[in-house]
Formats: C-alpha cells, structure tokens, sequence
C-alpha cells in the first residue's frame, strides 16, 4: 500500500498536465461544489476520472475513504438530528424538546460531508496525479525562489519516508508493550503520540541534518557562489491542452456563479 | 599532482579531546586509498576534513594544513571544494533529494549551470557507466538499497568530479544491493578516478586498492602498499581491524612455520595455494559443539503464505514450514526481497498471515493481546533510534516491563541484570542518544531482553558497527539463549557471524525457505547459496574448496588445522 497523498508515478493524461492547470483544476472544482445542490455527483465523477484518466483505481486509496467516511456520516447525522424541519423520518418529544431525525437536514448533511469528501478526493488527485518537483519548478516559474521551490517539494518527496517511519515506530512500541496508539481512549493515545514523537523528531532532525549537509555538496549553494545560473533539465511550460482546460475551468465557474447569481436553477 | 595533502591534521570539537591528531596523509590522482579502523577511530571524520565539510559544514579545531586538488580548504568555500569531488556516505536515503531518478543525477549539473543539452548528454553517460539505465524514469523510493546507493554514485560521477570520497557506502546494503554498489566502484577505480574510500568489506575491493591506511586512536598507524599488509597482521589485531580473513589465515599460518606465499582473498585463488599443504582433520575437543536440539520445538511455522496488499501485491512468504528450539541462536538469512522481514513479523505478530499459524510453546501468536505478544515474542528492530521512547536510559529499559504490568522494584532489578550483561549499567543516567550507535544497538536489545521474552527476533544487529562489537553483541545474544533458555532469532547477512556464533540457519529465497540446518551444513551448499546470494565465510568456502571434515567455521578453527612447519610450495 502507496503511503496516502504519494505520487503514483504512472503515465496518464491526468499525470501529464503541467502542476498548474491541476491546481486550477481543483481549486475550481472545489468551489463548483458548492455552487451546485448535488455535490454526491461531482465526489464520484472525480473517482471515475482518477480511474478513468490517471488510471489510479478506488483500491490504490481506500484508506483514504476509509478515513473519509466516518467523518462524512458523523456530520450527516450531526445535521439529521440538529436541523428542524418536517418532513421527519422519525420524531419524539423529551419534555417540551422536540428530537427528530429529519429529511432537510439529512440532506443538508449528505451535501456537507460529500463537499468535505470531494475536497480530499480533489487533493488525493493532485497529489497522486503530480510529480512534487514538477510542482516546485513550476512555481519556481511563476517566480518563486529557487530554494524555496525546492525544498517546498523536498518536503513532500520525505512525507513518505516519515510515515514510514512512523509505522515502523508504532510496531516498536507495540513490541514493548504499548498498544496507545491504536486506542481509542484519549488518556491512552495522546501519551502514546508524544512517546513516539521522541524517536520520530530526533530522527527527523539527525536525518535533516545529514541531507542538508549532502545537499551542499551536491552544489546546492553553487549558483549563487560562482554566478552561473541554474540551468533547469526539465522543460516546464504550459501546453495548448493545459491552457485549454484552464479556460474551460475559469469559465464554467463562473458561468455557475452568475446561474446561480441571477437564476433560480441552481438553489 | 597529490590530489590530497593533509599536514599534522589534528580535529577535536571546542571543549572536548581530540578525534584526529597528527596525521599526515597524501593521495596521488588515479591512486586508490582504503581507510580502515575500529568504530570512533575517526574514519568519517577524516573523510569530512577531505571533503571540505569539516570546517565549513561540521565547524570545531581544525589544525595543521588541508590540500584538496590544490585548493586549501579553509581559504575556499565548501561549493567550489565540492564543486570538485563526488562525495558518498553510508546511507543513501539521505543523499536523494529528487523524486525521480533522472531529476536525481541531473541536479548536480544543474547546479553547475550546465546547458540543457550538455546535462541530457552528462546524464546518459553517467546512468551508463554505473548501468542503471533502466532505472532513469523510476521513482526513487520504490528502488532496493543497491539501486539507490548506484543512483547517488551517478549523480556525483555526472559533473564528472576529479576524486571521490566514499564514505562505506556498502554498509547498509544486503548482498547483492553491496555486490551492485561494489561493481559500480570497481568501474570508477578502473577509469582511473582517485577514490578515498572506507570500506568494512576489504576483500571485496582489494583488487581495486593500491593502499590500505589504518586509523586508530585518532591517527595513522599504518599506511602500507595493499600487497605488503598481511606483513602488519598484529597491528590489525591490536586495532581489532579485521584483515581479510583468507590474507589474515595466510599471515597466521606463516606465523606459525607453514612456509607458503601470502594468501590472496578469494577462496580459489587461497585454494590453489593451500593445496599442496595437506590439512589435519579437526580433534574432536575443537570441535564446536552443536545445539543440543533435543530440546522440543518452541516455534512452529506451519504452512505460513503472506501476500502484501495492493498495488505491490507480491508474494512474501509460500507456505513456509519451519520449526525453531529453545536455547538455539537461529540466523534467517537471504538476500533483501526474500521475505526474512516479513517472516519475522508474521512470528512477532506485527503481520498476519494469509495462511497458516505460527505457535509459540504450542500458543497461537496471532489469538494474542499486544501485551501477551510482546512478553512472548520480543522484536529488536534494525534502526535502535526508532526504539527509544524514553529518557534517561534507564528508563527508557523500565518502559516494556511497566507496560506488561511489573511493578517498579522487579522491573528495575530485571534491568539492572540486562544492563550490567550489556555493559551499560554505568550509563544509565545519561540520555540515550548520547550513546554511539553501537550503545544504542545494545540498548535495543536491553530494552526487549529485559521483559524476557520466550522467543527474540533481532533484526540486523551488527549493522554499523565494528567486529569487536558485532562479536559482542551476537555472543550476548548466544549468552541469552543458553542461560535463559530464549529461541534467538537473528536476520542478519553477516556470514562470519552465522559461522562463530548461531546454532541454526535458514536460508530464504522469494518466500521459501531452500535450506536449514547447522551452518557448517548448509554452507557446504554454496550452489544452492548463491540463488539468494548469500556466499559462505571465505574461510569456510576455502574448505569446501580443499574438501576439509568438518568445514572451518572461523580462521583459528582453520588455522588449527594446517600443522605447524608443513611444506608449501614458496615461502616469499
């Protein structure tokens, strides 16, 4: 099992995009679920196009769903029993308290929490979908510096390496008795997270220590000692398909927003 | 021109007493020079005044005059030293920085501001020579330790740097991962590249090195031609610096009047020369006593499958059927990918298999609380740093035991007995990170022993550390099987290891098990060996070679067996 939020590295359409028009992509794609009444629709389309065009099928990322899910029912239920409204799937009075599951406010729920999923589905597709340096040096592009773009995506080429780290952690607590991480009582967990902070932030700070020092000697402060500028490998432009999407995106968000702004079709 | 001068370097960090004092040291350009010594000889240290990091990176007391490629380091900047050498160390999660491994070796360039063109042509030419072409979209986590260790080599051979700097870049590797790593440094030695390297497998690039310099107590003892070291046998001891064992059965035996040439470190070419001296067979008080294995069988492994989940889907273990007794030291052994790790953590319980059981003292592992599994099957993982949870040390060994329910009193006289065994008693009070690696290896192990459980599984624990104490922990080990009646397990590839210290062995290859049994047994099978890449001690191999009963485990078990004052053939 791929850590979550790891680039996948296939070779699909969806991984072929320039960083940018994905982050377009997504950002539009989060508002327009809030701009339309079925956002239900738009969580699966975006698990159809993961599948269809980046060819990364719901099995790669079920943890993520299986993380996703508890959290999308919890508020669905949370806007069933606290939204008033007939009609009710079922109601009793406590006293002069009204208690009701109702039908405005499962659908309020279901809207919210399928918002929610689609906003990590639409990161899960960036992340799987897109290579962190692409990403680095596209802002680097866009004027970011250098170093900052790159260590930006050094961060996320390490996530992985962490959470590796961590489960390794989890399994050496485990073996010396310790089971606070998997427990589901607070007391327990949080003394258990801050036991494996210990190893897992000394770690962290050994092995940046030793990165760093191995990025100096692979030239990273050069450029700037002997003036030469760095010369980027990579070819990192927008293509016509790139440039395409990204109109279409822009346009059909706002072609929502003023539907929804000067008509009722969309309320 | 010398490619390195060091003039009475000396080095200490502000306050504290000196890691190298007085060494003198010149590398000619197209010269390949080995350093070898004890663990805190000050062999990385060394290698960091070479390569400019000590004073610009790691600062402290730098004395005496440093020269590299006729730059004085003080007076230059780390970029424009390092613009000139390809530095490598042991760990190569450290040294990648890139996702993919074509970004990877083309970033050096990059840094050197090389036109687009000319880094496509410097990266073809680099993933050629070190042949990892095939790897050049790949991503780079999902590659073995050989092929990261290979892809940080191309990177720092890609700007085409004049000398290298390798830092023991083998140590973290399995054997075919070290045997990858090793061609790689074979092919820059023979394009005449001037490398300064550590490297704890001497044997392996002894044909490459025209000079060995022995370190110890924070200077140069030695600096001898490659061909004339077996001549300095007792200041390798004296340092416990193994030579390679073949040279170093050469040295002793003529020490001891057996007039033949010095051995070389290949078991054919040591056969050829042995051959016409005719060895002893072994007495039966030499004889290393084998396990008594009547002792019934406390792990039972019965048709245990494991397949790792999407997308790797691969099929770790195939209906794996062993059985282990207790008071025996059992090395599992093959190369990475052979599903050691995950046996092992189907026997801890941190996996469950697909199918089978495993049964510890006729108890099912995986019908067990995480507390009864760590009081029955204890895991030493192979990085201490991810073990320890707990400050000062002493604490750190009380935690397991007050996890499992013992009170304070006989958890700490329980430690106490682990740590005095271990040798850290004294210690204990000191912050567990302030111990060296091999400190914080044998805290691992303390920190499991001392909940005593029936079955330990120890994964790796010599990785890193010298021979005086890899011989130390693996006898601590043996102490623990024999006294407490455990079942050790050990995953290791330190062959030399196998052979001196576990009763027992089981070689795996792609999730089967292909042989078992005492090690003198199984090494016989070098044919059946090599499949998984696992090759037995030289010294046992030369006795496969010379047809010797019962097989040389060790070189004094070796040494013993060819008289003194036999005839070879030249005495040089």
């Amino acid at each position: 099992m791929r850590p979550l939020y790891q680039f996948s590295g296939q070779d699909s359409f969806l991984h072929r995009l320039d960083p940018r028009t994905k982050l377009i992509f997504v950002i539009s794609y989060l508002l327009i679920s809030f701009l339309v009444p079925q956002p239900w629709l738009l969580f699966f389309l975006l698990i159809a196009a993961i599948w269809g065009l980046a060819g990364i099928s719901p099995a790669e990322y079920y943890p993520f769903l299986l993380l996703m899910l508890p959290i999308m029912v919890a508020i669905t239920l949370v806007h069933t029993f606290l939204i008033e409204g007939a009609p009710y799937f079922w109601s009793a009075h406590l006293g002069s308290v009204l208690i009701g599951v109702s039908i405005p406010g499962l659908y309020t729920g279901l809207g919210l929490g399928f918002r929610l999923g689609t906003m990590g589905l639409a990161f899960t597709l960036f992340a799987m979908t897109t290579e962190p340096f692409q990403w680095g040096m596209s802002m680097y592009r866009w004027g970011l510096p250098y170093k900052i773009a790159f260590l930006f995506a050094f961060a996320i080429r390490l996530y992985p390496l962490i959470q590796e780290e961590f489960i390794v952690i989890q399994r050496a607590l485990k073996a010396r008795g310790s089971n606070a991480l998997s427990s589901f009582n607070p007391l327990k967990f949080f003394p258990g997270v801050v036991t494996s902070a210990v190893p897992l932030g000394l770690g962290a700070i050994r092995r940046s220590q030793d990165i760093a020092m191995a990025m100096e000697l692979r030239g990273l402060n050069l450029p700037e000692e002997t003036g030469k500028p760095r010369a980027l490998f990579r070819e990192v432009r927008l293509r016509p398909v790139d440039l395409t999407i990204m109109t279409v995106c822009v346009a059909v968000l706002a072609g929502l927003f003023l539907t929804r702004l000067l008509t009722p079709w969309l309320r | 021109m010398e490619a390195i001068t060091l003039e009475s370097v000396g080095f200490a960090f502000p306050g504290e007493r000196p890691l190298l004092h007085d060494v003198n040291l010149r590398v000619s350009e197209g010269e390949v020079v080995a350093v070898v010594g004890p663990t805190g000889s000050g062999k990385s240290t060394l290698l960091h005044i070479c390569a400019g990091v000590i004073p610009h990176f790691i600062s402290g007391d730098l004395t005496g005059q440093v020269g590299v490629l006729g730059l004085e380091t003080r007076q230059s900047s780390l970029a424009r030293i390092a613009a000139q050498i390809g530095t490598v160390t042991q760990d190569p999660e450290n040294q990648l920085f890139n996702l993919i491994v074509a970004d990877e070796v083309a970033w050096g360039m990059e840094n050197r501001g090389w036109e687009r063109e000319e880094t496509k042509r410097g990266l073809a030419r680099a993933l050629d020579f070190f042949r990892i072409g095939h790897l050049r979209d790949r991503i780079t986590y999902d590659l073995s330790g050989g092929e990261k260790q290979r892809v940080v080599l191309s990177a720092n051979h890609a700007p085409e740097p004049r000398l290298f700097i390798l830092d023991d870049p083998t140590s973290q590797l399995d054997p075919i991962g070290a045997e990858e790593v090793l061609a790689g440094i074979r092919a820059l030695a023979e394009s005449g590249r001037t490398i300064l390297v550590v490297e704890s497998k001497l044997e392996e690039i002894w044909s490459l090195v025209d000079r060995v310099v022995l370190l110890n107590h924070g200077t140069i003892q030695l600096d001898s031609a490659r061909d004339d070291l077996h001549r300095h046998l007792e200041r390798f001891t004296e340092a416990q610096v193994p030579l390679p064992q073949l040279v170093e059965l050469g040295a002793r035996l003529r020490g001891r009047g057996v007039m033949i040439e010095a051995l070389p470190p290949d078991p054919d070419g040591a056969a050829a020369v042995l051959k016409p001296v005719r060895a002893i067979a072994q007495t039966e008080d030499e004889a290393k006593p084998v396990a008594a294995h009547s002792e019934a069988a406390r792990v039972e492994v019965a048709g245990v499958s494991y397949t790792y989940p999407p997308p790797r889907r691969t099929e770790a273990l195939k209906q794996v059927e062993l059985s282990f007794p207790a008071r025996s030291v059992v090395a599992v052994v093959g190369q990475n990918g052979s599903g050691k790790t995950t046996l092992a953590r189907c026997l801890s319980g941190h996996l469950k298999p697909a199918a089978g059981v495993v049964k510890v003292d006729g108890r099912d592992v995986h019908r067990m609380s995480v507390r009864e599994r760590a009081a029955t099957v204890g895991y030493v993982f192979q990085n201490p740093d991810h073990q320890i949870f707990k400050d000062p040390l002493l604490e750190d060994v009380l935690f397991g035991p007050m996890n499992l329910g013992a009170n304070r009193d006989d958890a700490l006289a329980a430690a106490e007995r682990v740590l005095r065994a271990l040798d850290l008693w004294d210690v204990r009070d000191l912050h567990p990170f302030r111990l060296s690696k091999g400190g914080r290896q044998r805290l691992a192990i303390a920190a499991i022993a001392v909940m005593r459980p029936p079955v330990l599984i120890i994964d790796e624990p010599t990785t890193g550390q010298d021979l005086q104490e890899s011989h130390a922990i693996m006898s601590l080990l043996a102490d623990l099987a024999r006294e407490a009646g455990q079942t050790v397990l050990v995953i290791t590839h330190a062959m030399h290891l196998v052979a001196a210290h576990c009763d027992l062995m089981t070689v795996l290859c792609e999730g089967e098990v292909i042989a078992l049994g005492p090690p003198e047994q199984v090494f016989r099978e070098e044919q059946l060996l090599r499949r998984t890449f696992v090759k037995p001690p030289p010294v046992t191999a030369l006795g496969n070679r010379l047809g010797m009963e019962p097989r040389p485990l060790s070189i004094d078990e070796a040494v013993g067996r060819f008289p003194a004052g036999a005839l070879g053939v030249v005495a040089k």
